[in-house]
This record gives structure tokens, sequence and C-alpha cells, in this order.
């Protein structure tokens, strides 16, 4: 066993094998189908995310909303209303995370399996990128 | 509490009816540069001493728009007198915008300074609403005492169009502005874009809260009132359909009321006052609406939320007079009950004004 120091001096690489079944299939797959079968293969995502300062969380009358300020007002000049779920993961992105954390965030919150996590945190990022509401580190 | 079908209410109600205070209005100050003939809330110049004492600080509405929003006022709207009148102007808006609010400032664009655009700048309200009161600086002397606040205007609006927010463009017309309406529109589109549009205050009210304006002096009779409305609201037609428009085709009918009308509910003045809408006087003050200020209570003594849970237990409506509950017309008149304790003194007064253009309005709709 090669202890730490030279695991850090010496370029590794690892080779996982890949069910070539799986492989095939891929094209078929959803697009938190193909992330599911990505991680039991050992494929770590380790993107990181973060909230935009464009938009204030605000909890109003029982609703939560998303209020654009600043500057950001001549791209969106309005309010976004999020349903529970989605106010935990924004909560979430206050602070750099990955998809990881915020899947994990749903899962504690509201129970749910991590598979349906999956697909409810790829559609969240997917709007989020597509409105230029996060940042991708 | 009101409810428009008291008579089909057979009980009485458990416990109060959701009261959100989702829309507010800070009156800043009630001072203001212009000394507009029409103005329902500027005092005689000789009480601003004692105005500026009484004024709540910066701080006091920094607190209070924290407050505010805490208790769910989303949707806040900055107005006055001229709120950038105010020495600490810039230090009071920074403070309320950071507590997020969908933000209105309302002001008449006369005293817009490098250092208040270098604010707006960086903290753009979502939209500001500027009043407009003439086309000439020989205008804006008749109806604000004060010719070069015209230039200064076209400047600050100039400057504020540089903002991302949404710019409304208001006006109140008076008989001394009355020529001007579509030479205003005019220099609004041509001085700041095609898309500038004009909105008019349909009545011109009394003015109220010990605010100084001689106001039957300067306002138009009804029938001028509703010719003009009716002329302007021809005017957007026609800006719609083009030469499409025929006048014989034109009919002036009632908006479709029924969904309301199905769906009553629980007021306190028959509108949202008090119910899920507020204002909070220059001196602090918690009223229904900036023109109604027969019920006030202390915002400073105690907090917000609790005279905003206070509110209802004050207002005390008297029953409605005789003449206008017996109108025909009650359902298509302009007044609720702020503008019969202006038009009368009296909150269940009859205001022969807005009786009487309401019946010429009658009498469009029975043609």
């Amino acid at each position: 066993m090669k202890n730490q120091e030279e695991l850090t001096k010496h370029p590794s690489i690892s080779f996982i094998a890949c069910e070539a079944e799986a492989l095939n299939n891929m094209a078929s797959l959803s697009d938190a189908e193909l992330k599911l079968v990505l991680e039991k293969m050992g494929y770590r995502f380790t993107k990181k995310f973060c909230a935009s300062p464009n938009y204030l969380h605000r909890r109003v009358a029982d609703m939560d909303v998303l209020l654009s300020i600043g500057g950001n007002i001549v791209n969106f000049n309005g309010y976004i209303e999020m349903n529970r779920s989605a106010a935990v993961l924004w909560d979430k992105l206050q602070q750099e995370c990955s998809a990881a954390d915020m899947e994990q965030a749903l899962q504690d919150e509201f129970n749910i399996s991590h598979e349906k996590a999956v697909e409810d945190v790829l559609d969240f990022l997917k709007f989020l990128q597509e409105n230029n509401m996060v940042t991708v580190i | 509490m009101e409810c428009p079908n008291a008579d089909h209410m057979t009980h009485l109600l458990k416990k109060e009816p959701s009261r959100i205070p989702i829309n507010g209005t800070f009156e800043l100050t009630i001072r203001c540069n212009l000394h507009c003939k029409m103005c329902m809330f500027r005092h005689d110049d000789s009480e601003n001493t004692d105005i500026v004492h009484r004024e709540l600080t910066a701080d006091q509405w920094i607190k209070l728009a924290n407050e505010v929003s805490r208790a769910g006022t989303f949707s806040l709207l900055l107005t006055g007198g001229e709120p950038m009148l105010r020495s600490d102007f810039c230090e009071l808006y920074e403070g309320i915008y950071k507590q997020g609010f969908i933000l209105t400032l309302y002001t008449n664009a006369t005293l817009v300074t490098p250092r208040i655009m270098e604010t707006l700048r960086r903290y753009p309200p979502h939209r500001i609403g500027i009043t407009i009161y003439g086309a000439s600086s020989e205008t804006y002397e008749r109806v604000c005492a004060d010719a070069s606040s015209f230039d200064r205007m076209r400047e600050g609006v100039k400057q504020l169009r540089s903002l991302p927010s949404i710019l409304d463009f208001r006006t109140t017309v008076i008989n001394d502005n009355y020529a001007d309406v579509d030479a205003i529109e005019t220099m609004l589109r041509t001085e700041f874009g095609e898309s500038c549009r004009l909105t008019q205050a349909r009545m011109v009210n009394r003015s109220v809260r010990g605010a100084c304006a001689d106001v039957d002096a300067c306002r138009l009779e009804p029938e001028d009132n509703v010719r003009l409305a009716l002329r302007r609201s021809i005017n957007i037609i026609k800006s719609y359909v083009g030469d499409r428009y025929d006048e014989k085709y034109l009919a002036i009918r009632l908006a479709d009321n029924s969904d309301a009308e199905k769906h009553p509910r629980l007021t306190l003045f028959g509108c949202d006052a008090g119910m899920d809408s507020y204002a909070i006087s220059w001196d602090g003050k918690l009223l229904g609406c900036q023109m109604m200020g027969a019920f006030a209570l202390d915002v400073l003594d105690g907090s917000f939320t609790s005279a905003w849970k206070r509110f209802p237990g004050i207002v005390k409506l008297p029953p409605l007079n005789e003449t206008c509950q017996a109108c025909e017309s009650l359902g298509i008149c302009n007044c609720c009950w702020a503008s019969r304790l202006a038009e009368t003194g009296d909150l269940g007064g009859c205001p022969e004004y807005v009786c009487r253009d309401t019946a010429i309005v009658r009498a469009l709709l029975n043609k």
C-alpha cells in the first residue's frame, strides 16, 4: 500500500470498468438516470454551484419568492415564486455546494429517494443555469 | 368589517380574516419643493420647520422597513411630498432598499443630483413614477409656481432614464394644464422615447390631512374631466387600431365585474386598505391609505406589527348617507370612504363633485 505522500507525488490513473450494456443504453436515459448510472460506475461530479447575488430570497405570506435586485432588473424586473423544495435548494446555494450536497439537503428535508433528489436537483440547476441565476465553479 | 353582501350573512365571523400587509407606502416627507395648486398632501410652507422636526428619521424609516419586511410587505412605494427633498434621502433609500422589496419611487424628477443618481444606480428601484405637470416652463409656473422646475424635470428624467428601472409618467390635470395634456404626451415620446405613456389621475380630490391646497379653485369641472378621460381613452384605442378606427363602432360599456360580485370579500373600507395594503405617514402613523387620515395608529408607539393587528379595531365607519345608498349609479361611482371624507369632511357625506362626474358617465353609458 502506498502512503499518502507517495500518492500525491506521483501521477496516477485509475481504470473503471464500464458495463458495455449500460453504455449502449445511455442514449435513451434521462439526464437523471445517466447521472445515476455514471455515479454507480464511480464517476464523481465535482462541479460546485453558487446562487447569483442578483436575487434575494424573501418569505412573504407563506410564499417563498426570489426578488430580482440591483442592475439585474434590466434583465428581469420582477420576482419568482418558489415551492419549499426550491427554497431549500436556493438557501443551500448561498454557499458553494455540489449537486450531491443539494441532493442530500432534499433527502434530509423531504425524506425522498436519492433517485428523485437527483432528478429534482438536475431540473432545478438546469433552470437556474438557463436563467443565469447560478454561478458554476 | 364591511362585506358587500352583508345582508346575506347569517352568522358572525368566528375569527378575523387573514390580513397580510403585502403592499406598503412610506410617505417619507410631506414637504415638496414644488407648490402644486392641487396637491392633496403638501402643507403650507409656514409649517415646514415643525414638520421637519416631526418627520421620522432615516434610522426610524430603515427600522420600519425591516419590521414591515418581516411582517410580509413585499411591494413598497416610497413617496412624498417629494422624497428627494430629504437631505438624508440617499442613506434612507439605501437602507430601505437593502431589506428587499419590489420598490417603487415616486418623484417629480426636479431634484435629481449626481449623488442621488449614484445611489439609484447601485440600487435601482423596480419602478419610478414620475409626475409631469406640463409641457412648458409657463405651465410649470402656473401649476407648480416654479417655471425653472420644467427644465430641471427634463434633465432629471433624462438621468433617471439611464437606470434599468421601469419609468411610469403620471400627471394630474387641472384648469392650468388642461391645454397641455397632448403636448405632455408628445414631449414624452419625442424627448424620452416612443414607448413612454402618460397616465392621468381620473379625478382630483380636495386636499386631505391638513394639506393647504385650494383644489376647488383649480380643478376641472366634471364635464371637462369626463371629456378628457374619454378623449384620452379614444386616443389609446386609436393608437392600437390606427386607420381602422371608426367612431360609429365606439361603445362605452361597464367592465365585467361579475367575478368580484360572485366572490364578495371582507374589507375594512371596501378596498384593500388595511387588509393587504397600508401607508405610513411622514410622522409615523399607520393609515389605511394616504388619503384616509381619519383612522391612524402611531407605529412608533410599540411596533408596526402591533399597530397592524390593532388597526381594524379603530375603524368605525358611519352608515352611508341615504342619497348614496339609493343612488342607481353607486356601482360606477368613483367614490370611496376616503374621497367622501376629502370632499365633504364627513365619512358618510355625499360628494357633490363626484356625483356630477358620475352622472355624466351614467349618461354616456345609457347612450
